[in-house]
């Protein structure tokens, strides 16, 4: 009955009620969309590594060699095929693979070159098979659209992208010029649409290839790995320093998103810390407006306790419709937080930092360095928000509760 | 005076302490009631009437001397005790004015019974049965804004009777009512008393009074008279 007769003095104060309400929607709303966003922005850029199948990207940065008609892209350096093994032998480490990216110039054009090793179906640019533990929906791999993927003992096959594919005017078994004056037949096409891609080029061929028309040797440029558990990677990244050098950069989930360009301005950190103030700010604004609710029904509060409730009774009262306020602004700001996600990932433009994608500024096609960015309710964000609702009506609640206790209901009663 | 009986006050005394200045609202008072009287309570404004029903209420504590109620000394009782004295021994009878305007009478009788751990269908009962006492049960779906002065103040009777309480305070009862109404409202009271409730009214019109079997006449903070 106490719970009915809260429930009716909630909406006796109809504008207090929802003023109320509104504070906490707003605080559990920027809240939840804060976190939402950032969690999902994460989830969006870590995703290009999960496209690859990889906890961890190497590269080795020098100075760039502008002529040659077949060369690395940008600053990428050539790293030995031979240090995949070693990092294979990193406990930690379920698999390493290596691409060769190159630009390959023909009558001036360049095109985007990746050689790739046909043997590891899992883990690069381009694979065609999730990794354990992964559906293929989430995996974003898979990527033969027509045709076939190229095999261990193809040599002057390749596959390449739908939009180079669209952009040329070509067909599955027709041959495309890579480099000078060596043609490849097209035997597969992919789509790598869907995730940005690192390491990602308009044609695939075989790594050996690629390492015969570079002509510097068994090298590749960029080196996946896949670890059993992140705990390994410091190791992983020790080890790769001891090879390749201390030029060599690493990229991982972690510190991928501090990458784009979206974050550079905001960091993750400093949203929660704003949004976890606004929640402070708001418990300490309701936890006054609870005690200013007792003070305005000073009346009412000695006349229930003329009329026999205690002390603990009256508290319970104040207690009961804080937290009203506090579950109806709690759903009210979920809601609110997930549409202010949803918006942000509407409007936002993220990319991955174009030191990832090594596209010639005169390319055919665009490098694939757009990050499709989804927001999807979570259940433990949900349950948070709500918490922290719940949390800000029952701080309201225990100071209106503490004031209506000390209330003297002799003086309450001369207010009637 | 022979101190004995349902209520017995021994010397009680309240002083106000405003911190420049301190006011003595009753000043060693000393009587007994007996169960099942009407006292009437007669004296100017500030003469100590509501101090008075508002110590043997329970709703504030005497600065000294011993008041007992039904064998209960109240100064031994902590906040939560008397709380549940007030609920269970004592109706106030407050001016009509102390009725919440959102909620109807019926709701208004069920306010005292909220906190109470009772079956619902009893306190639905409880309240039935007061407004029924109180002559009120017609107009039960009403707000007090739609009754006339005497029905207000009839449900202010009921709102005291929901607990059957054995003792019933009433402070200025017919303080806005003409004549008519105010003498209906004595006459109810009366009614209440031959059911074996103690009954103490306050009042500065002595005239209301009629119904009382005793009269104790204050004046600052004393009893001067009592017949």
């Amino acid at each position: 009955m106490l719970f009915a007769y809260a429930w009716k003095g909630f909406w006796r104060r109809k504008t207090k009620s929802i003023l109320t309400i509104l504070g906490v929607a707003l605080a559990v709303g920027l809240f939840v969309g804060v976190v939402s966003i950032t969690q999902s922005v994460h989830q969006a850029v870590a995703s290009s590594l999960a496209a690859a199948g990889a906890d961890m990207v190497i590269q080795k940065r020098v100075e760039p060699c502008p002529w040659a008609e077949v060369k690395l892209p940008k600053d990428l350096a050539a790293i030995p095929a031979s240090v995949l093994e070693e990092l294979r032998k990193v406990p930690g480490v379920n698999e390493a693979s290596g691409v060769l990216e190159l630009w390959a110039f023909h009558k001036g054009h360049p095109t985007m070159v990746a050689g790739i090793d046909p043997t590891k179906k899992t883990l690069g640019p381009v694979r065609i098979a999730p990794r354990e533990g992964e559906d293929e929906e989430s995996a974003k791999c898979c990527a033969i659209k027509y045709g076939r993927y190229l095999v261990p003992n193809d040599d002057y096959y390749a596959m390449v992208t739908v939009p180079y594919m669209d952009a040329k005017h070509l067909q599955l078994g027709q041959k495309i010029f890579v480099g000078p004056d060596r043609r490849f037949e097209i035997c597969g096409v992919v789509d790598l649409s869907g995730a940005a891609r690192i390491a990602a080029a308009e044609v695939f061929i075989p790594l050996k290839m690629a390492q015969k028309l570079l002509g510097q040797g068994d090298v590749v440029s960029t080196i996946f790995v896949d670890v059993a558990d992140a705990r390994a990677i410091p190791a992983v990244q020790e080890r790769a320093r001891e090879l390749i050098g201390p030029e060599v950069s690493f990229t991982t989930e972690s510190n991928v998103d501090e990458g784009t360009a979206a974050l550079a301005a905001v960091t993750r950190r400093s949203m929660l810390a704003v949004s976890v103030l606004v929640i402070l700010f708001a418990m300490a604004l309701l936890a006054r407006s609870g005690v200013e609710s007792v003070m305005e029904r000073i009346a009412e509060v000695g006349l229930m306790k003329a009329l026999g409730w205690r002390n603990a009774d009256v508290g319970h009262l104040f207690m009961v419709e804080a937290l009203y306020s506090g579950i109806i602004g709690g759903l009210v700001g979920c809601g609110l937080g997930w549409l202010i996600a949803w918006g942000f990932s509407v409007k936002a433009d993220l990319k991955l930092p174009e030191a990832l994608a090594s596209f010639a500024p005169c390319s055919t096609t665009q490098a694939p360095l757009e990050i499709p960015l989804s927001t999807t309710p979570s259940l433990g964000l949900f349950l948070g928000g709500l918490f922290a609702a719940l949390a800000i009506g029952a701080l309201s609640g225990m100071m209106a509760a503490r004031r209506a206790a000390r209330m003297d209901p002799v003086v309450a009663l001369r207010r009637i | 005076m022979a101190v004995n009986g349902y209520i017995r006050a021994q010397q009680i005394s309240k002083i106000y302490d405003t911190g420049s200045l301190a006011v003595t609202a009753l000043a060693e008072v000393s009587f007994s009631i007996a169960q099942g009287e009407i006292i009437g309570l007669i004296g100017p404004s500030g003469a100590g009437k509501s101090t008075l029903l508002n110590l043997i209420g329970g709703l504030d504590r005497a600065t000294s001397g011993t008041l007992t109620v039904g064998g209960t000394e109240l100064a031994v009782l902590d906040d939560e005790s008397l709380a549940v004295y007030r609920r269970n021994t004592v109706g106030f009878i407050f001016q009509a004015k102390t009725l919440m305007p959102a909620l109807t009478v019926y709701e208004n009788c069920m306010l005292p019974l909220i906190p109470v751990p009772l079956p619902e269908s009893e306190k639905h009962q409880r309240v039935e049965k007061a407004l029924e006492e109180a002559n009120i049960a017609h107009r039960a779906m009403h707000l007090p804004g739609e009754l006339s002065g005497g029905e207000q103040q009839r449900a202010a009777v009921a709102r005291a009777l929901v607990n059957d309480p054995q003792l019933l305070l009433a402070d200025e009862p017919t303080g806005e009512l003409d004549a008519e109404n105010a003498m209906r409202i004595m006459q109810l009271l009366q009614a209440l008393n031959e059911q074996g409730r103690t009954i103490i009214v306050a009042s500065h019109d002595p005239t209301t009074l009629q119904i009382a079997n005793r009269y104790l006449r204050l004046s600052d903070g004393t009893i001067v008279e009592e017949w």
